[in-house]
């Protein structure tokens, strides 16, 4: 096509769309493989050993692909970068620095952070999960705790797939993962065997906001702070 | 017999003896009328929470672990296990929110008031580095909590300091010899509060020397009556009270949250609402809007008395001067009521 002269965008939109096309086949391809082979080996009882070949694969897979992704994404990231330092020539190019691999355990940490704070934000969530899915550096992270917590994403199971991602960073071992925390209070803290100094990730955030004092001291503060109301008018008024 | 009904009662003599040592009387100077008003209170009042702060800070500081590693931790365990520390938390948070807008309204009592005029001027940039400084302590404080929201106005503050080049070597994490945070923490509880009393104190001999501005709404040729300076303290006491009470039902009722412990690389938060109105123009700028919009507004603070240069103090009669001032705190507050609806976004990248 190209050497017979057709327009580059044409070849570029048939090459993409060849790509594609094998993207789906390859999916076709391992979703029989899931439903024979591993459903087999499942039922016969070595399930194990198809599992970590069946992972082996679709992290070489994943890997095939994001490379590309990423060398795409860097030129991207020079044209804008070049976009950037022409229209605006102070400070904006400091402002991005180049894109480092950033380690599983980190990624995992930026999807919790995402779930607890932003649930809306299921693309955001989606890439760091699949970002820590396919990163080189995967030390300290149970990849199949994040691949059940992908699912449980997918599925809408927010609170489990929170659970799942903490608990394969080793963030929350105390918690059965079976039955997710569903309120954002306070689990009880628990020593933690990770050797990282670690900030206790499995707390959720302390809401702020209007609530009915609790307690002796409550009351006890209010009538102390009305009396002092009281005595502050009393002197205002007196003195003038 | 005669002697000793002469002799003055024992509160009056306990009062003569204290003044002849402590010189109490010289507070009873005379001072305008108006300056009894409340609004002539404000600077009195913002330095009575700034007093407020220390005082509780004090008792903060004996629980708070300025460490990366337990900051949050220790921020959680204060809330959440020591007897009154949530209140005490709570306090402190409200005394800060009530001491941005005690400042804020006191510049704009003095502003509208024209009070800044010559021989003024002076004192009008010593208050304007009050107020810079206040912003300091604002957001050194919001740092100090150790959240999320805290993680990422710290990493503002490093990216803002990268935009500053060599002159922003102080911001940088690679700075000294210890963590950030912990630099962040002595600049909050040391360096701000020993400057800001040694500037108070100047500010304040400034106001005693050159005495309270005139009012500019005074008619009437007759001589205005005093009061002494005592009464006004007196008086400062009692609204002092009420804010203490305001501060402490605040407290009770509706007290500061704590957000998770900080994850590095992501932005998910929006900053306190004095901070807020930057952040939309961050969305449209980027992240040195924050440094130009800032120095901005500080520069035109600091030229305001060489600007509005006339004797003329009654805001009418300087439309010209006032009616822009108005517009850049209209643009203020409505930036703030846009950035709470805006959406959160990301303005650094990882």
């Amino acid at each position: 096509m190209y050497e017979g002269g057709r327009y580059c965008v044409d070849v570029l939109d048939q090459l993409s769309a060849a790509r594609a096309a094998l993207g789906s086949v390859a999916m076709l391809i391992l979703e029989d493989h899931v439903n024979t082979c591993v459903a087999e080996a499942l039922e016969g009882g070595d399930g194990r050993a198809k599992a970590a070949e069946l992972l082996a694969t679709v992290g070489r897979f994943v890997r095939s692909v994001r490379p590309k992704m990423d060398a795409i994404r860097a030129r991207l990231f020079l044209v804008s970068i070049v976009a950037l330092a022409l229209a605006w020539p102070a400070g904006a190019a400091l402002a991005h620095e180049e894109e480092e691999q950033v380690p599983a355990r980190t990624l995992v940490k930026q999807a919790i952070a995402l779930l607890r704070g932003q649930p809306e934000q299921v693309e955001a969530i989606e890439d760091k999960i699949h970002d820590a899915l396919a990163a080189e550096d995967t030390e300290g992270v149970d990849l199949e705790l994040v691949e059940r917590a992908d699912r449980a994403f997918e599925e809408g199971k927010i609170h489990l797939a929170q659970d799942l991602l903490e608990e394969a960073i080793g963030a929350a071992p105390h918690r059965v993962v079976a039955t997710p925390n569903p309120e954002p209070g306070m689990p009880a803290p628990s020593p933690e065997p990770e050797a990282e100094p670690s900030p206790v990730l499995h707390e959720r955030a302390l809401r702020g906001g209007l609530r009915a004092p609790t307690g002796v001291a409550g009351p006890v503060l209010l009538g102390l702070a009305g009396l002092a109301v009281l005595l502050g008018l009393i002197v205002v008024r007196r003195v003038r | 017999m005669a002697a000793v009904a002469a002799r003055p009662g024992l509160g009056r003599r306990i009062l003569d003896a204290l003044d002849e040592r402590l010189g109490l009387r010289a507070l009873s100077y005379p001072v305008p009328e108006h300056a009894n008003k409340l609004a002539y209170s404000l600077g009195g009042l913002a330095v009575v929470s700034f007093l407020l702060l220390l005082a509780t800070g004090i008792v903060l500081a004996q629980f708070y672990d300025p460490m990366p590693e337990t900051a949050h931790t220790s921020v959680r365990r204060l809330i959440t296990e020591v007897t009154l520390g949530a209140y005490l938390r709570g306090f402190h948070y409200w005394a800060a929110m009530a001491m941005v807008v005690l400042v804020g309204l006191h510049l704009l009592r003095v502003f509208v008031s024209g009070a800044f005029k010559r021989p003024r001027e002076g004192n009008w940039i010593v208050g304007v580095i009050l107020a810079g400084m206040t912003a300091l302590f604002f957001f050194s404080g919001t740092v100090l909590k150790w959240d999320q929201e805290a993680l990422e106005a710290l990493e503002h503050n490093i990216e803002i300091g990268e935009l500053l080049g060599r002159l922003g070597f102080w911001f940088s994490p690679r700075f000294g010899g210890v963590p950030l945070l912990l630099r962040i923490y002595t600049v909050h509880i040391a360096i701000l509060p020993a400057l800001f009393f040694l500037i108070v104190g100047v500010h304040l001999l400034l106001v005693k020397r050159h005495g309270i501005a005139p009012s500019p709404f005074r008619h009437g040729p007759e001589p205005e009556p005093t009061e002494p300076f005592s009464r006004h303290l007196a008086r400062l006491g009692g609204f002092a009270l009420i804010l203490v009470g305001l501060l402490t039902a605040l407290a009770v009722l509706a007290p500061p949250g704590h957000g998770p412990a900080p994850v590095e690389g992501i932005e998910v938060t929006k900053p306190p609402w004095p901070l807020l109105w930057l952040y939309p123009i961050e969305n449209w700028v980027g992240v040195s809007g924050i440094l130009w919009a800032t120095l901005a507004v500080f520069t035109a603070l600091l030229v305001v008395p060489f600007v509005d240069r006339g004797p003329e103090r009654h805001p009418l009669r300087r439309l010209a001067v006032v009616v822009p001032a108005a517009l850049v705190v209209l643009a203020i507050l409505a930036l703030i009521v846009y950035g709470a609806l805006t959406p959160v976004t990301t303005h650094i990248e990882g």
